[in-house]
């Protein structure tokens, strides 16, 4: 669910090439050799493993696709990408510090000892729906290159002769124009939100392209996340009302916010992103709550977001239904996690490791090992209602 | 302009150079026993009692003082291999696409005596050594060799002389080796060095381009000539005991005449935005690496040497003809592979500096063999029933089981028949089915710098099976 980001230098270290990969194949069950003969997972950075603003091979193997995978014991290749990342993650949320100590547009590349010519992950960080079937896009960014190496994701996908298949698409068709608070295409600012119109011809163009391609197909598609509830909008009223978040807020912007009148007791939410931005200089301190402000959500623009990510998921679940695909609709859990506080509505600015509790990332975005769990946990029980399976639930624990 | 390195190239040439493949399923390497359609049906256990024909030049040259006259023996062996590769990862069967060989084999020979002793002169022509490879074009291995052939032709004059007339023989004759090879390998745009890389040792791999991803296809050819010499002994130790022994030795080619071309694949690949070469999004990789075909570039036509040596092969063997009519014989066999440890290739244009050698250190092996023959009717003109039965050791480490020569044991059954069409005309047919055990294997291969690093268990990633049908038919004239 990330925004796609620039590695301006390709930054490297030297590695040993290799020709070869050892897949550890497990012990033929009629779990792997039937529906899950041949697991893909295709989607976005949340299918890919990616966690508080960046990837590496660890953030890969908590995945929800890895412990899928695990747990139905079938064949699992990932683009793995080695230590500290691509680029690494960040460790520490007030100073922005980096694993490794690199920057952001650091990349150390795909580790050569797990490079594989056929990939059971496909997903890329920052992926909208149109990716899924086209070489490039405006979304496009060094990771489509590194993890697809040319083709688009159905491509890499088909390559597998998949015959399950999960697909998590939806949310960067939303996410970049909420947090820019723009739902408008604006150049230089926001992509605007995909229609929904649009989305659900691409959304089928990719889901028909597999069926097409291996009739027996079967799988689940995850339905699109409410992006108005991630830890990186919170409610302004917040740093209004409460001097001691008004003033972290104000830190973190290097700044003193001054809030539009039309801000108060507005329930609107402010979008982190917009911090930095004042803290170089870049946007001046002052924050609107009007429907053409940016980084910030008024209660239209909740609105809009919501019946978008709700439109689109009446559709998801319908494909679903009509090919027999199991559709898992994820906003409950994440209803679940704000309605007990473990998703905190407002970002605990004064924590380095855990701003947004222990189940969303340090990017305020990313779901955390913990939710890839639960995510995973939820889909296998879908997954044994559906298909008439046991698939091993106790293994997610031991991965 | 885009300088990349076919690093892939040099490994698939050496190995195909090696010059073997699934298809010489009927020896140890590549070696091969398809000489003289009788000696097959016999379980290739044809040196201390060899066949009454003049193939003996090759499978005991001091046998051919004993044939009579003037005798001409020429046919050829139609082989049919059966092999295939199923990998790991993807439990996917890939099955070789072999076309079926025919190797001939020629010999004429003339005895006499001067005084009791009697002495031949003859000379032969036979294909010891040789292989044809082919793999369909989705084989993962198909980037070490897509399609490998290896023709190696000695030709042997021959001159045996009975030392102790009806009991000891010695003879044998210089050979003139010709050697002729082909490959066809995919290479892997995969492991191609990325150009303007920041620092040395980054390739397509490590940007997100699939192993596997073949970019062009090079063709390697190359001939050499080379000499050697086959010996033997014979000895007619009783009445109904025979022994014998024969060395061929081993014969080093070097092919310096070598020429490399290569031809471009399509990859549709299409580069997107962002991408780390910098290069416009929707831009085609094959459009980036059309330069290297041409010009200067790495994949433009160009010389190439190598060496291959032949192994050396020792054969002992004894016949009883104690029981009426009938002929048991039991061969040892020796082949000297370990002299094939490695496989230097060394290209001479503008890709000499990936020149590079390949691991092979293949072992010294060998094979036991037997054969019953059984003259039905008269002993000079009747039916003749074979059978025979063989065990190859491969010469080949596990480590070196790669698509080029996944070698493994083998067990060869044969059956034959000799039919007198006149007194001095005979045809021989015989069947040999070739049968293994199948192995576990590579599909990529080690050099002296590409993958030598890794471990067996890093490579070893499917099993190869192996098995061959045999067709060899001879016309045997005497005057």
């Amino acid at each position: 669910m990330t925004r796609y980001f620039t590695i301006s230098a390709l930054a490297v270290v030297a590695l040993t090439a290799c020709d070869s990969e050892k897949i550890v194949t497990r012990p033929a069950t009629s779990l792997n050799t039937g529906l899950f003969r041949s697991y893909v997972a295709i989607g976005n950075s949340i299918t890919a493993g990616y966690q508080s603003g960046g990837i590496t091979d660890s953030t890969q193997q908590e995945s929800f696709a890895d412990l899928l995978a695990h747990a139905a014991g079938t064949r699992y290749a990932y683009p793995s990408f080695s230590a500290p990342g691509c680029p690494p993650p960040i460790v520490n949320f007030q100073t922005g510090a980096r694993l490794g100590g690199q920057s952001g547009s650091f990349c150390a590349l795909r580790d050569p000892s797990k490079v594989s010519g056929i990939l059971n992950n496909v997903a890329v960080p920052g992926a909208a729906v149109v990716d899924l079937t086209a070489s490039t896009t405006a979304n496009s960014n060094p990771l489509t290159t590194f993890i697809l190496g040319g083709k688009t994701q159905i491509q890499k996908a088909l390559d597998a002769s998949p015959s399950f298949v999960t697909v998590e698409i939806g949310n960067n068709d939303v996410l970049p124009a909420a947090l820019t608070g723009v739902p408008v295409p604006t150049a230089g600012l926001s992509p605007g939100i995909t229609p929904v119109d649009s989305f659900v011809v691409q959304y089928a163009r990719a889901i028909n392209a597999l069926k097409s391609a291996q009739p027996k197909l079967k799988g689940v598609l995850l339905g699109v996340f409410n992006v108005t509830l991630i830890g990186a909008l919170f409610p302004i009223d917040s740093a209004i009302d409460d001097p001691v978040i008004g003033f972290e807020v104000n830190a973190a912007a290097g700044h003193a916010i001054t809030y539009a009148p039309d801000c108060v007791h507005s329930g609107a939410l402010l979008s982190l992103e917009v911090l930095p931005l004042i803290a170089s200089g870049q946007v001046p301190p002052i924050i609107g709550c009007g429907d053409t402000d940016p980084f910030t959500l008024d209660q239209n623009k909740i609105a809009l977001f919501v019946g978008t990510v709700q439109a689109y998921n009446a559709y998801i679940q319908v494909k679903a239904d009509s090919i027999g695909f199991v559709y898992m609709d994820p906003n409950p859990l994440l209803v679940q996690l704000r309605a007990i506080d473990s998703i905190p509505a407002v970002p605990n600015f004064a924590s380095a490791t855990r701003p947004f509790g222990s189940f969303i990332t340090l990017d305020g975005i990313h779901p955390s090992a913990a939710a890839h769990q639960m995510i995973a946990a939820a889909m296998i029980a879908k997954i044994d209602s559906a298909y008439g399976v046991s698939l091993s639930a106790q293994r997610i624990a031991t991965r | 302009m885009i300088h990349t390195r076919p690093r892939a190239t040099v490994l698939g040439l050496a190995l195909t150079l090696a010059g073997v493949s699934p298809a010489n399923a009927w020896a140890q390497g590549f070696g091969l026993n398809e000489i003289g359609t009788c000696a097959e049906a016999r379980g290739f256990a044809n040196t201390g009692a060899p066949c009454h024909d003049a193939s003996s030049i090759y499978w005991n040259p001091a046998a051919t003082a004993s044939l009579p006259g003037f005798s001409i023996y020429g046919g050829a062996s139609a082989i049919r291999l059966l092999g295939g590769f199923k990998q790991d990862s993807t439990r996917h069967q890939y099955n070789a696409n072999v076309p079926t060989v025919v190797t001939p084999a020629v010999f004429l020979n003339f005895s006499n005596s001067i005084g009791p002793n009697k002495y031949a002169l003859g000379f032969g022509v036979y294909v010891p050594y040789g292989l044809i490879s082919q793999w369909r074009t989705d084989f993962p291995g198909r980037f070490a060799s897509q399609r490998a052939s290896l023709q190696s032709i000695y030709l042997q004059p021959n001159i045996s002389f009975e030392i102790i007339p009806s009991v000891l023989s010695i003879g044998g004759g210089p050979v003139i080796g010709l050697s002729s090879i082909r490959l066809d390998q995919a290479q892997d745009l995969s492991t191609f060095p990325v150009p303007g890389a920041p620092l040395p040792g980054i390739t397509f791999a490590d940007l997100g381009i699939a192993p596997g991803t073949e970019a062009a296809v090079a063709t390697l050819k190359a001939t050499a000539t080379a000499p050697g010499f086959n010996v033997g002994i014979h000895a007619n130790v009783l009445p109904v005991l025979q022994v014998g022994a024969h060395f061929l030795s081993q014969v080093v080619f070097n092919y310096k005449n070598g020429t490399a071309s290569f031809r471009q694949i399509g990859t549709g690949l299409t580069l997107p935005a962002n991408n780390p070469l910098g290069v416009p999004g929707g831009t085609p990789v094959d459009a980036l690496l059309a330069s290297q075909f041409t010009g200067s570039g790495p994949f433009t036509s160009q010389g190439v040497s190598t060496k291959i040596t032949h192994p050396y092969q020792f054969q002992v063997g004894i016949g009883y003809t104690g029981l009426s009519q009938t002929t048991l014989s039991v061969d040892y066999a020796v082949v000297g592979w370990s002299a094939f440890k490695m496989l230097p290739i060394n290209f001479q244009g503008s890709a000499a500096a990936n020149s590079q050698t390949i691991l092979a250190n293949y072992v010294d092996s060998w094979s036991i063999r037997s054969g019953l023959e059984h003259v039905f009717g008269d002993p000079v003109v009747g039916f003749i029933g074979r059978l025979g039965f063989s065990y190859a050791k491969t010469p080949v480490p596990r480590d070196a089981v790669v698509p080029l020569l996944p070698d493994m044991n083998r067990f060869n059954y044969s059956a034959g028949i000799g039919y007198p069409v006149t007194k001095n005309t005979a045809i021989d047919l015989t069947y040999i089915h070739v049968g293994t055990q199948g192995r576990r294997g590579l599909t990529a291969q080690r050099t002296t710098t590409v993958n030598n690093n890794l471990t067996y268990a890093q490579l070893d990633d499917g099993f190869y099976t192996l098995a061959a049908n045999v067709v060899s038919l001879s016309l045997k004239l005497g005057f």
